[in-house]
């Protein structure tokens, strides 16, 4: 019981799941810029598909939050411009939980209003939105915590309990071994043909090499490797030893599949998600690192001197 | 923390881990399906279904396509691919929007919700004041894909397939 306790609920550096905010929203708001595109076809009032049809074809209540007001474009717009503003705010910091909160209503709204148009990936960012609501990810590296250096009852703890990062933690690991899971239940995945299937779809694939993409012995090795890697994610990223390996398998895999077929939100947020198995320590050691360095490039400048003062302030104290 | 914060937060979050898991475990016996229906209900409602297949259980054997052929009044027969063919840095980003729709939903047989909207949505944005559109087709082309052989592979380039045609729906317009 006290190791499951200690496991959730010890207190730990802020950083980690800080650095993996900025990240992850910069994802989110690179898939808002391209969904900005998409309004006339798959948002507005005459889109693809109509309110009515989403509502009246989806067999389970959905709770469109934002949608009940109304489905102009005027709205629509404005939904945009919210969630865009929302985000930036949560990537730089600033009332960070707030607008972590606005940012998935957004979110969610959209996705529910058409969900055809999204997969596993945009399933996952939802997930890491709303975790993110819950965790201590505005302590650090965001305007929150400047503004706290010099606004003492802005202040909040650079350590805080850990169960947030730990629920990502756990999701990224079910991830992993519900999609080995899946794949060891299919035939093509435990025959090894797979990969030859989804490399022959034209849209899907990138990058064509004849000599890997033609050679049985290739695909059949890396639909297996695809199935041995998912299973070693699942269970050896929770292996302190192993963890460092594991990573750089894990981002090697991603990208080989990255060049291979097009999907490219997800390679990128399966890279960016692995963050939040550094140790918090580490990112505070780096950032304490890097944020001392600048402060010795800040302090040897010509800056004016009040500047210079709030400038070191801000990045953390002299040296 | 205070204790009856940590209580309630356990339980949240088994709860939670509870919802997840049998929301994403694949319905491989009875109880898996039964509970997994109910937690899926929860999973809705409270915007957290999940989607964990990844080309699971079997990746598509075919490489499809969805187009529409619209008739206009004076007879012309035009066909166009419902994907749209984005330009630009977030060209690949866009386009797997449109994938998505194109290709696996509205050509699948478990969506025939979207062909209704779809025919209203393409007859207003190829219609003409002079020639409106009379008829719209939404069909789907798909080339199988050579089956995988263990003795020769078919070459990722050279070897050409055949097409198919399916008609999804056919409606006539009234103007």
């Amino acid at each position: 019981m006290m190791a499951i306790t200690k496991f959730f609920f010890k207190e730990r550096p802020t950083e980690g799941i800080a650095l993996f905010r900025i990240s992850f929203i910069l994802l989110v708001l690179i898939s808002l810029l391209v969904d900005v595109d998409n309004i006339v076809d798959f948002y507005g009032p005459h889109s693809l598909i109509s309110l009515d049809t989403a509502r009246e074809v989806l067999s389970q209540k959905n709770n469109q939050l934002v949608f009940i007001f109304d489905n102009s474009y005027a709205f629509v717009n404005a939904l945009f411009i919210v969630y865009g503003v929302a985000l930036i705010f949560s990537m730089v910091g600033l009332f960070t939980r707030y607008s972590l909160v606005v940012a998935f209503i957004c979110m969610l709204s959209l996705h529910q209003r058409n969900p055809w148009i999204i997969g596993s990936t945009e399933v996952l960012m939802r997930f890491m939105m709303l975790y993110l609501i819950f965790s201590p990810c505005g302590h650090s590296l965001s305007m929150d915590s400047l503004l706290s250096k010099f606004y003492p009852k802005l202040k909040k703890k650079k350590n805080w309990s850990i169960w947030s990062q730990r629920i990502i933690q756990m999701h990224i690991s079910l991830f992993y071994l519900f999609m080995a899971w899946n794949h060891i239940l299919s035939e093509a995945w435990i025959e090894g043909n797979a990969l030859y299937y989804l490399t022959r779809i034209n849209d899907l694939s990138n990058l064509s090499i004849p000599m890997l993409l033609d050679s049985i012995t290739t695909l059949k090795g890396l639909t297996w490797a695809t199935i041995l890697i998912e299973l070693t994610l699942g269970v050896m990223l929770w292996s302190k030893t192993l963890r460092a390996p594991v990573i750089v398998l894990a981002i090697g895999h991603q990208l080989l599949l990255g060049s291979l077929l097009v999907n490219p939100f997800h390679s990128s947020l399966m890279i960016i998600l692995l963050l939040n198995f550094l140790s918090p320590e580490l990112v505070r050691a780096f950032v304490h690192r890097v944020s001392q360095k600048i402060i010795k490039e800040v302090e040897a400048s010509s800056m004016g001197g009040s500047l210079k003062e709030k400038l070191i302030l801000a990045l953390g104290g002299p040296v | 923390m205070r204790r009856l914060t940590k209580y309630v937060l356990n339980s949240l979050i088994v709860f939670y881990l509870g919802v997840i898991y049998f929301t994403g475990v694949p319905e491989s016996n009875t109880f898996n399906t039964r509970i997994k229906q109910k937690a899926m209900g929860v999973a809705m409602a409270a915007g957290i279904w999940p989607s964990w297949s990844m080309f699971a259980p079997n990746p598509i054997r075919f490489d499809s396509k969805s187009y529409v052929e619209v008739t206009h009044k004076n007879g012309e027969v035009r066909e166009y691919d419902v994907e749209i063919e984005p330009t630009g840095i977030l060209a690949p980003f866009r386009k797997a929007r449109w994938m998505k729709y194109s290709q696996d939903n509205l050509r699948s047989p478990r969506q025939r919700g979207l062909l209704g909207p779809a025919v209203r949505y393409f007859s207003k944005k190829y219609h003409e004041p002079e020639n409106p559109v009379v008829k719209v087709v939404l069909k789907r082309k798909w080339l199988d894909i050579h089956p995988f052989s263990d003795k020769v592979l078919p070459s990722i380039f050279d070897t050409p397939r055949v097409e198919k045609q399916d008609i999804l729906i056919t409606q006539k317009l009234e103007r």
